[in-house]
């Protein structure tokens, strides 16, 4: 024997040929590559995840202490905040809800593009770009079992990372932000909505599946990324836009509110306004739209509003989870059965 | 090697075509290369040698026909670990040392042989921790044929190989291969267009020629079965159907004849001329230089085609 070859490696694969078929070498073959090919990816994800969660404690932690802080003072109540001493105890809230709605959420809601884009999208492209596709295709295992293992390392860390970023955003949103003092955050925001719930886990898969099939289609490297960016852009449109559909709408009819400020009868507290405008004296409805340009509305005999209350945050997440994760499993199908050929 | 698979030749192609989108690159292909045997795939740039590589490393999907490798007619997972293929261009990840590119051979490939591979790798003095991305078009070449000696295949298809090594590792490596071949019955199919490097190494040939096999055959029964001749130019009456090229120089000519079919009665070369066995080298000109007949519907396709993946 050659005393170059370490010998646990060389007589390693022996007991495994002989407890399985020696045609079908085990996952753990293919999932030591795709975990040495991933490295950068699951160190970055961890890194980012580590941050990520450090920020949100840091924010819990501040909030909590000013409100404790707050509530012994009895400077909770915002009645009291035109008082100069409850003003200066309470601006150490701003700094981390500023942080919270300027920065967290916003940067939550890319993060299913950016995964689609740089995970995603470079998975296969590169495999065709290089010609690794051809190496893959040229060893034992079969390019469908490849491909799941390829598929499931980032996927799996995809999942965990997204998984954790959610529960850590919703936990602060709902403990701090929103039922507490200083930030206006109502969940149907533009900004907060992504960043809640199964939203982040569910937007994350599908950029990643659809990155994988562009990349399978397109096999160019940064082409693929492109594309990739665009149509999680165009999806995230196309979702939003039919968002108020996925739960039918509370329809209210109210009492006019006082003619001094128009027609301005409110929907309840962090509830999703989708319309809102006069009842007219025959029945009819009119749009506030409508209403600010003419005179129809001064004989209004109520006012009407269409909107999701808080408690319909819950199943309008899981309608778009199930039709995203739905969207993912076609793509995932796609794929493999084009690479399968 | 046991019995069955010495009786099912290695390669036998049956009305074997594969179409590209801008036309034919193979077509009408019928030939058999034997168990065992080192053949060579000759033919100019363009004529398909490529594609008929790919189609037998089942990286492609015959268009019209089929490929049967050791019998079999498509891909299957014991076919797989039999098989190994060195494409032309060597894709390898380049973000993988050399040691991780051959542990990745290790634990793809149930059969794995890291003494043969390290063997090859070690010949080149590579730096085992050095990236595939920094090493050179040879050095590259090196880890390719490592990863493919260590899966020690029943049939090693080998594209242009040798194309960018330096003499002595070329030497080193065709006897590394000769002698795998040697010692474990593999059957070795490589393309060349470097007539050289196969000379007194292979000993079955295949002539690619316009997306066609022009020749193919044991290389012996192939030489046997020509002539070369020098004459006078004034004197150069030959048989027509039996020249396969023929130039005038000066006074001088030569003729490249097929002598399968005897000569005797038709017409014998007198004592002006001279008559010896072409060499593999004057043969395979005598064929590249000759114009074949332009096969109906074939087109010449780039031999460096990197479309090698399987149409959906």
């Amino acid at each position: 024997m050659n005393t170059d070859v370490l010998p646990d490696r060389a007589t390693a694969p022996a007991p495994i040929s002989g407890a399985r078929r020696p045609a079908a070498p085990g996952l753990r073959g293919l999932l030591w590559l795709t975990l040495r090919q991933n490295r950068a990816v699951l160190w970055t994800l961890a890194a980012l995840l580590v941050v990520v969660a450090a920020d949100l404690v840091w924010i819990h932690v501040v909030i909590r202490h000013t409100v404790g802080v707050l509530k012994r003072t009895g400077c909770y109540e915002p009645e009291t905040w035109s008082d100069a001493r409850c003003w200066t105890l309470l601006s150490p809230i701003n700094r981390p809800n500023f942080w919270f709605v300027s920065v967290l959420q916003p940067a939550v809601t890319a993060v299913p593009l950016l995964i689609g884009v740089f995970i995603g999208a470079p998975l296969l492209a590169q495999e065709y770009e290089r010609g690794t596709i051809r190496l893959i295709r040229a060893q034992s295992v079969s390019p469908v079992r490849w491909l799941a293992a390829r598929l499931a390392v980032p996927g799996l860390a995809v999942l965990v990372f997204s998984g954790t970023v959610a529960s850590l955003m919703t936990w602060v949103w709902w403990t701090d932000v929103v039922h507490g003092q200083g930030a206006f955050d109502p969940p149907f925001q533009f900004f907060t909505y992504p960043a809640l719930g199964l939203a982040p886990v569910a937007w994350s898969l599908f950029a990643l599946a659809l990155g994988v099939l562009v990349g399978r289609l397109v096999r160019r490297t940064l082409p693929a990324m492109f594309l990739t960016g665009a149509l999680v852009a165009a999806m995230h449109g196309i979702i939003r836009w039919g968002r108020p559909y996925f739960r039918p709408v509370v329809d209210e009819v109210t009492a006019l509110p006082d003619r001094a400020t128009g027609l301005g009868a409110a929907q309840p507290p962090n509830a999703w306004l989708i319309d809102r405008g006069a009842v007219l004296a025959d029945g009819s409805r009119v749009s506030s739209d409508t209403c600010l340009f003419s005179d129809r509305c001064d004989n209004a005999t109520a006012a009407w509003l269409r909107y999701h209350p808080v408690d319909h945050l819950v199943p309008i997440q899981l309608v778009e989870a199930g039709i995203l994760l739905a969207l993912t499993a076609v793509i995932l199908v796609v794929v493999f059965r084009r690479i399968r050929t | 090697m046991d019995d069955p698979t010495t009786m099912t030749p290695a390669l036998e192609a049956v009305g074997l075509g594969r179409r590209y989108r801008g036309g034919w690159a193979l077509r009408g292909c019928d030939f058999t290369v034997p168990t065992g045997r080192i053949c060579g795939v000759v033919g100019p740039n363009g004529a398909g040698k490529s594609t008929l590589l790919a189609l037998a490393a089942r990286q492609l999907t015959p268009t019209e026909g089929e490929l049967r490798v050791f019998g079999e007619a498509a891909g299957s997972p014991g076919q797989r670990a039999r098989v190994a293929y060195v494409a032309q261009d060597k894709p390898l990840y380049p973000g993988l040392t050399v040691t991780e590119t051959l542990r990745m051979g290790r634990e793809l490939n149930p059969g794995w042989d890291q003494e043969a591979a390290q063997r090859v790798v070690d010949q080149g003095e590579l730096r085992p921790k050095a990236r595939i991305g920094s090493l050179s078009g040879g050095q590259r070449t090196r880890v390719s044929l490592a990863l493919a000696l260590g899966k020690v295949p029943d049939l090693l298809l080998l594209d242009e190989p040798m194309a960018d090594l330096d003499p002595l590792a070329r030497h080193q490596l065709m006897g590394t291969l000769m002698s795998a071949a040697a010692e474990r019955g593999t059957t070795i199919v490589v393309s060349s267009h470097i007539l050289p490097e196969l000379d007194g190494v292979i000993d079955h040939v295949l002539l690619v020629q316009r997306g066609g096999i022009r020749l193919a055959g044991d290389l012996d029964e192939v030489l046997d079965g020509h002539r070369l001749l020098t004459g006078p130019a004034e004197d150069a009456e030959l048989p027509a159907d039996l020249v396969v090229e023929r130039r005038v120089g000066g006074r001088q000519a030569t003729a490249l004849v097929r002598t399968a079919e005897p000569l005797e009665g038709r017409w014998e070369p007198d004592g002006r001329w001279e008559s010896e066995r072409p060499s593999l080298e004057e043969l395979l000109l005598g064929y590249l230089r000759a114009p074949a007949d332009p096969r109906p519907g074939t087109t010449p396709a780039d031999d460096h085609h990197t479309d090698h993946e399987a149409a959906a």
